[in-house]
Parts: structure tokens; C-alpha cells; sequence
């Protein structure tokens, strides 16, 4: 299997593929300027990959932030996950958030209700690029 | 009161888009403190600035984020094609006549449709902001000279108490 290693941009975050976990991991802001051209490399090594892909690999997003267009993206490559449970495997969803987080918690539903995938919210701290100082606002509040 | 929290006027390229959007993250949390709807009102301008750079025609924007009373307001002026400003006044004059309920349902068509514009977006900006701010974006465009456009964007936000 061809590997999917892509390291994170100010504007991209990273995208990796681990076999050992295994899992398929997006991680950072993804606020890129053609997000067509940065994610259809991706969607591609999936959709040639999927087959492959041990039967219980999970998929997290752990994204701070991200654009409208970058929603799509990201849903079309939760569509390829679900064609591969589709074919039989059990894959996982983790949607990482932080405590209370309207945004993301609204955008796992509407990723809930389009795909019609189970979604495991995972809270914790995100990091961004106000990630220490947003730490340190808890400490000073 | 009116408190002014980020005014940029200048040269606009990507490098400039990600600085702004990750002062105006730092500039919401400090300003406005840890709240559930923090993203939303920071998706605001995340959403306007990237129109502004996928459609801008010339080398600069002009971008502020603002508390007038209890509203947060942002607004982005750039220069497009006529064809551009045009698409954009469209689209906002259909989502103005929208209720939430039909926003939802034009969101979700959009996501539906695979497809994304020739510059890479899905087309969903609009609506995201109407979605997750209320229905209050306003746009105006008068012509530069040519096939310029002049286009400012604006969306009013209510600062609701904090639920967080």
C-alpha cells in the first residue's frame, strides 16, 4: 500500500496514514485557498487504498478550524469510508472537539445526518494557532 | 459603545488571509472570552476572507471585526469581475429571502452536489454564515471602472450572553 504522509501547512493540516493503530488521521486548520486541489490527492489514495485498509482502521479529524468548502471535503471522504462499511469493514469515526464547542459538534451532526455514519465525539484541547493562549484565558478568567 | 477590535486595509494574499484569521482567533477569545459559539462568530470572517481572496481581482482588501453594542460586525470590501459581483449579489438576495428552515435545506443541497467551482470552493460560505449567525449578511457593489467591481460584504452577528 502506497503511503499517505502529508505534513501541515499554516493553511492545511496533516494527513497520515498509520498501519499500526491503525488509523487515518487529519489533524490542524484547513482553511486552504482551492480546497478541490488539496484534497482530491487525498480523496484518491483513499478511494485507491480502501480495499486495502485493515478492517477496524479508525478515521479521526482533529481539526481547530476549518472552512465551509473544507466541510465538503471532508465529507466526501467520510462518503468513501462509508462505501468501505458498506463493503464490509468496520471502520471508525472520531471527530475530535473541544468542551462545548457548538461549531463542531453541529458540523459531526450534519456529517451524522448526511452519511448516515456513527460519529464518536472525542473532547480535549485542539491545538490552533491561539491554542497556549486560549489555556492561559482559562487560567487568567 | 463601540469597540474596535481589527481594522486591515492593504495587500491581501494568502500569507496575509492566514495571519488575519488566526489574530481575529486570538482576538475573539480574548476579547470575548472562552463561549460555545466562539467558532461561529470566528467563521464569519474566516468565510468572508476566503471569498475575498478566491474572488478578488486586485492586490488589496479591506477587512474589519468590530463590537458596535452587543453585535459583532464584520466586513470585507475587494475588487471582483462584474460576473463575480454579480453571482455574489444573487446569492445573497436569494439566501435574504430565506427562512432558517429552507437555508438548512439549500446548505444541504449544496453539500450533496459533489461538485466544486473552477476556483476550488463549494459554494457554501453563504449559507454556513446564515446558518450559524442568522440571516443578516448584506452586500453592496458599485462599478470601478471596466469589468471591476467594488464589492463589500457585511454580516451582523448578535452577541448573545454567554452560554459557555
Amino acid at each position: 500500500m502506497a503511503e499517505l504522509n502529508i505534513a501541515a501547512t499554516k493553511t492545511t493540516p496533516a494527513v497520515h496514514y498509520r498501519p499500526e493503530g491503525p488509523s487515518f488521521r487529519v489533524s490542524g486548520t484547513s482553511v486552504p485557498e482551492n480546497t478541490s486541489a488539496f484534497y482530491a490527492p487525498i480523496m484518491a489514495w483513499l478511494h485507491a487504498n480502501l480495499a486495502d485498509l485493515p478492517e477496524d482502521c479508525t478515521f479521526e479529524f482533529s481539526l481547530p478550524y476549518f472552512n465551509s468548502s473544507s466541510l465538503k471535503a471532508i465529507y466526501l471522504l467520510l462518503l468513501e469510508v462509508k462505501n468501505g462499511v458498506l463493503h464490509g469493514k468496520r471502520f471508525s469515526v472520531v471527530w475530535h472537539i473541544e468542551e462545548g464547542d457548538e461549531f463542531m459538534i453541529e458540523a459531526a451532526d450534519t456529517f451524522r445526518e448526511l452519511t448516515g455514519m456513527a460519529i464518536e465525539l472525542r473532547t480535549g484541547l485542539l491545538e490552533s494557532g491561539c491554542g497556549q493562549s486560549a489555556q492561559g484565558q482559562d487560567k487568567a478568567a | 459603545m463601540k469597540k474596535n477590535l481589527l481594522d486591515y486595509q492593504g495587500r491581501y494574499g494568502s500569507e496575509v488571509r492566514i495571519q488575519l484569521i488566526e489574530l481575529v482567533q486570538c482576538i475573539a477569545l480574548y476579547n470575548l472570552g472562552r463561549r460555545s459559539d466562539l467558532k461561529k462568530l470566528v467563521s464569519v470572517a474566516l468565510e468572508l476572507l476566503d471569498n475575498a481572496q478566491r474572488y478578488n481581482t486586485g492586490s488589496d482588501v479591506d477587512f474589519s471585526w468590530h463590537i458596535a453594542g452587543n453585535e459583532l460586525v464584520v466586513r470585507v470590501t475587494n475588487n471582483s469581475t462584474s460576473h463575480d459581483a454579480e453571482r455574489l449579489v444573487n446569492a445573497v438576495e436569494e439566501i435574504s429571502r430565506m427562512d432558517p428552515a429552507e437555508i438548512t435545506e439549500a446548505f444541504r443541497r449544496q453539500m450533496l452536489n459533489e461538485g466544486f467551482g473552477e476556483k476550488g470552493g463549494a459554494g457554501l460560505g453563504m449559507l454556513q454564515i446564515a446558518r450559524k449567525v442568522g440571516n443578516t449578511i448584506r452586500v453592496h457593489v458599485e462599478p470601478l471602472d471596466n469589468d471591476v467591481y467594488v464589492c463589500r460584504s457585511e454580516v451582523s452577528a448578535a452577541l448573545v450572553p454567554k452560554s459557555q
